[in-house]
């Protein structure tokens, strides 16, 4: 069994018992961390919780503070944006939402992540808090790195800010509830007159974290969109993925449902998104 | 004197399941409700490769474990074959109770931990260090029988053996000329994958020494009588040494009859004389326990324009994985029935039972006889969509009848496909012409 | 590794008990205090088998660590059972209605669909299906479940109109 467990009271205590030992290992809603320490994975080492660090929680100033610690649940109950409730719906089963926390979601590499998709068409940005002070960084810049936050930082927040456009967000998998996703794509457009000035395609569960397609956004960019525009748009972005195989689907479904799934996307969004 | 004839009290009557109160307060008692002073707990190490030679196991780093008891190898285990066939008269006997030289698929055990805790046990388990060759290894059935394949079995090839035949075989009629005669010749393949029995209650026992140098076995098998003989084989021990105990069953489905956790478990218990805790993970239940095969199902008949199959060829290969279990006498079944409920003048069926470096496939629900039902009740739509003839009919019309012969000689009896189908339309709501309705499992009326 | 004592409420009587650092509240309830009608059929968090409340909501106590409840009530199967060996009419509608063949399922399944009835007394079928999608039965399809929640709901606002 683990050595022991610290229920930190801020997000400060945590990073300091963090960066003081570096085998240390931090907890959020332990969804994924409990069955490994049943199993004997973390005997001798400290887990570090979050659960009464003060980091759960809504609040809405224009956009968004998500707190790191936030349930699921909350997010899919959600009115506004309704692509995010959305997303958040397609997380686990209704039991395990109350449990599985927003800031596990946007950190975890695939099965879990469905967040994301929606997070990176919303231009999200990430509250982190690490030896240094806090600092935020868009999300899509820190799934760059691996683990997107740093050994000894802490994810305090998700910062959704309030932006034009509406998401629509497609989801393939082979279950309606509880069933890990096969493709999750999320699209907004924002256009100037009849040209698009602004779009983003994030595609979830094909590749081990939720990509932007640029290319694809880039293609839309200036057009109509109109037929032409995009299927531009769908060749580029699923000509740049590497679908991976695992027990929900293989590369090859995978591939064919990310045609179909980011085309819908585009579409819908297009046709102004759903919020 | 007459006797007043009493109400029936039980027949005719709802009657309330006796175990169910306890499943709804919570207080049926399930394997790993029990729990005994100095019960120690056991863990298995597995293969973590599909096809290797032994090489060595090192328990050095394992036993620094804080709560490690012990382990069992092969050298521990008196009769080390697991023979769950011998008890009904077919062998080979192939599969190690723990491995000795060689491993078949990911997850064969290759040796057993004991510890205080489960945690202590997991953590020992994982601590043993493998000394592996790997090996080729085969996955696909029809790979499975090539030349040059892998070799999975000890006997040196990847079938099992029928009578000198490397399939089972029914043969009735003349299928070559049948389908000269045929108007169509209507082909599919039909791929089954491995089904999971995924019981929400995982495989266990609790092996219990008592003073009086019997052992008692508390166990989830669905098979208990079975359970124990095989215990008493693998240990070279009287059955009146032991004592098994179960019968409550959290999901079985053909899953709980392969008498895994006793034999090694009732074994712990004797080697270090403590009650000894062998339950199955939900991931060694996901992926190392048996599936129901996956079956390859060729299926090529020659039909008549008017809907009549007059032949039909099946061949199908049904993967057992690295060992036989139950799938030998799964493809007996498999053989019989492949040809479906329905009246064929010519039939050809060969069904292979083919070893592959998966885990063993195994018992599950009508294992052999869905598997065909599933490929038969498809080509038979493929049959009803190119000949463009309405699908009850093409089966009423097929259907066997009460004196038709079935391909393996039997003469048909009560038989009731008919009147099902009949029934099965009106609950559907589906409108059958007069014929069809007129039709019945006691003559041949519209059927040629 | 030093074990603590943890204190909490517990089918509506204080308890306090040892337990390890991040031991699982499914392993406390089931393994330390004796109430076995709470299983661990995954110990992951797919399964629901574990399946208690916490105040009132919930949860998958496999994955809960017991110092999460400290200070909190926990309700489990047992304390869903009333006294003297009626049973409940959420109990009652699954026995009757063949809703629990082998059993496992039925402690985690009875105590979710609980949840939901003491918040929602009305409950449509999607709202069913949605509270038990952390559950999983494999005997009985799942369709009699519904059924029996759907029976024990009318029985119990039959009842509530009756006391009122």
């Amino acid at each position: 069994m683990v050595a022991d467990y610290v229920l930190a009271s801020t997000p400060e205590e945590a990073a300091e018992l963090l960066a003081a030992d570096p085998a240390a290992i931090v907890m959020g809603g332990g969804t994924t961390l409990m069955p490994r320490a049943t199993r004997g994975q973390l005997n001798g080492r400290r887990v570090v919780g979050l659960a009464r660090a003060g980091l759960s929680g809504i609040a809405r100033d224009g956009g968004l503070r998500i707190g790191a610690m936030t349930p699921v649940r909350e997010v899919a109950a959600l009115e506004e944006p309704a692509a995010l409730a959305e997303a958040a719906r397609a997380v686990g089963g209704a039991t395990l939402r109350g449990q599985a926390t927003v800031g596990g979601n946007v950190l975890m590499e695939r099965p879990y992540g469905d967040l994301v998709p929606v997070l990176l068409a919303l231009d999200a940005e990430l509250e982190v808090l690490g030896s240094g002070g806090t600092r935020r960084v868009p999300l899509v810049e820190a799934l760059k790195n691996d683990p997107p936050v740093g050994a000894g930082e802490i994810l305090t927040a998700v910062i959704v800010p309030d932006v034009d456009g509406a998401v629509s967000y497609q989801r393939c998998s082979r279950l309606a509830t509880g069933s890990p996703s096969i493709v999750a794509v999320a699209a907004r457009v924002r256009r100037e007159g009849d040209a698009i000035a602004e779009a983003r395609l994030a595609i979830g569960a094909v590749e081990p974290r939720a990509v932007r397609a640029d290319a694809a956004e880039e293609a839309l960019v200036g057009t109509s969109g109109d037929a032409d525009a995009v299927n531009a748009a769908v060749a580029a972005a699923t000509g740049a993925l590497n679908p991976v195989d695992d027990v929900a689907a293989s590369a090859w479904y995978r591939g064919r449902m990310a045609e179909l799934f980011v085309r819908r996307a585009l579409t819908e969004a297009l046709e102004g998104g759903r919020g | 004197m007459t006797t007043q004839a009493k109400p029936f009290d039980v027949i005719g009557r709802s009657q309330e399941r006796q175990e169910a109160r306890g499943h709804v307060t919570g207080d049926t008692v399930f394997i790993d409700d029990l729990k005994f002073p100095r019960m120690a707990h056991m863990k298995a190490v597995r293969s973590p490769v599909p096809h290797a030679k032994v090489r060595g196991v090192d328990f050095s780093e394992a036993e620094k474990v804080p709560g490690y008891i012990g382990h069992l190898t092969h050298e521990d285990v008196p009769k080390n074959t697991y023979t769950i066939l011998t008890l009904i008269g077919v062998e080979p006997d192939e599969e190690k109770v723990l491995a000795e030289d060689r491993v078949r698929y990911v997850g064969e055990p290759i040796a057993v931990v004991v510890a205080e805790t489960e945690q202590a046990a997991f953590e020992a388990a994982s601590k043993v260090k493998l000394d592996l060759e790997e090996l080729p290894a085969v996955f696909d059935v029809e790979e499975a029988l090539k030349e040059d394949a892998p070799v999975v079995t000890h006997w040196g090839t990847n079938y099992f053996v029928y009578e000198g035949h490397e399939c089972r075989r029914i043969r009735y009629g003349d299928t070559e000329k049948a389908k000269q005669e045929a108007d169509h010749i209507i082909s599919g393949r039909y791929q089954m994958s491995p089904i999971e029995h995924a019981p929400v209650e995982t495989t266990g026992c609790i092996a219990k020494p008592e003073a009086d140098g019997r052992v008692t076995v508390y166990t989830n098998t669905q098979a208990i009588f079975f359970s124990l003989d095989n215990t008493a084989i693998i240990l070279q021990m009287p059955t009146n040494k032991l004592r098994f105990i179960g019968g409550t069953v959290g999901g079985g489905f053909g899953g709980k009859v392969d008498v895994i956790v006793e034999p090694l478990a009732t074994l712990g218990a004797l080697k270090f004389n403590r009650p000894i805790r062998y339950v199955y993970t939900r991931e060694e239940e996901m992926q190392v326990s048996s599936t129901r095969s996956a079956n390859r199902i060729y299926i090529t008949d020659g039909v008549t324009s008017d809907g009549r199959i007059i032949s039909r060829e099946v061949t199908t290969y049904e993967d057992a994985g690295a060992y036989s279990r139950h799938t030998p006498y799964g493809v007996t079944k498999h053989a019989a029935n492949a040809a479906g409920p329905y009246t064929i003048p010519n039939v050809s069926i060969d069904v292979y039972c083919v070893y592959t470096n998966r885990p063993p496939s195994s018992a599950m629900r009508g294992f052999g006889v869905t598997e065909a039902s599933f490929a038969i009740e498809m080509q038979m739509d493929r049959i009803a969509r190119e000949l463009n003839i309405d699908p009850w009919e093409l089966r009423l019309r097929n259907a066997y009848r009460n004196g038709d012969e079935r391909p393996y000689r039997k003469i048909t009896q009560d038989a009731t496909l008919v009147e099902t189908i009949q029934a099965a339309a009106e609950m559907a709501g589906v409108e059958l012409s007069a014929e069809l309705r007129a039709m019945s499992s006691n003559d041949r009326e519209g059927v040629n | 590794m030093t074990p603590r004592a943890i204190t909490f409420e517990l089918n509506g009587e204080p308890v306090t008990t040892l337990a390890e650092p991040l031991e699982p509240l499914q392993a406390v309830v089931h393994d330390r205090l004796g109430l076995t009608g709470t299983k661990a059929g995954c110990r992951q968090g797919s399964c629901g088998s574990c399946t208690v409340q916490v105040d009132g909501e919930p949860v998958l106590s496999c994955l809960v660590p017991i110092e999460h409840v400290e200070g909190r009530s926990v309700r489990t199967i047992e304390g869903l059972t009333p006294e003297g060996g009626e049973l409940s009419p959420l109990q009652a509608a699954f026995h009757e209605g063949f809703a629990t063949q082998c059993g496992f399922c039925s402690p985690g399944m009875i105590t979710a669909a609980s949840a939901l009835l003491e918040r929602n007394p009305n409950p449509s079928r999607e709202e069913i299906i949605e509270a038990l999608s952390n559950n999983v039965c494999r005997c009985t399809g799942i369709e009699p479940i519904i059924q029996a929640v759907q029976d024990a709901a009318a029985r119990m606002r039959a009842l509530e109109e009756a006391a009122a």
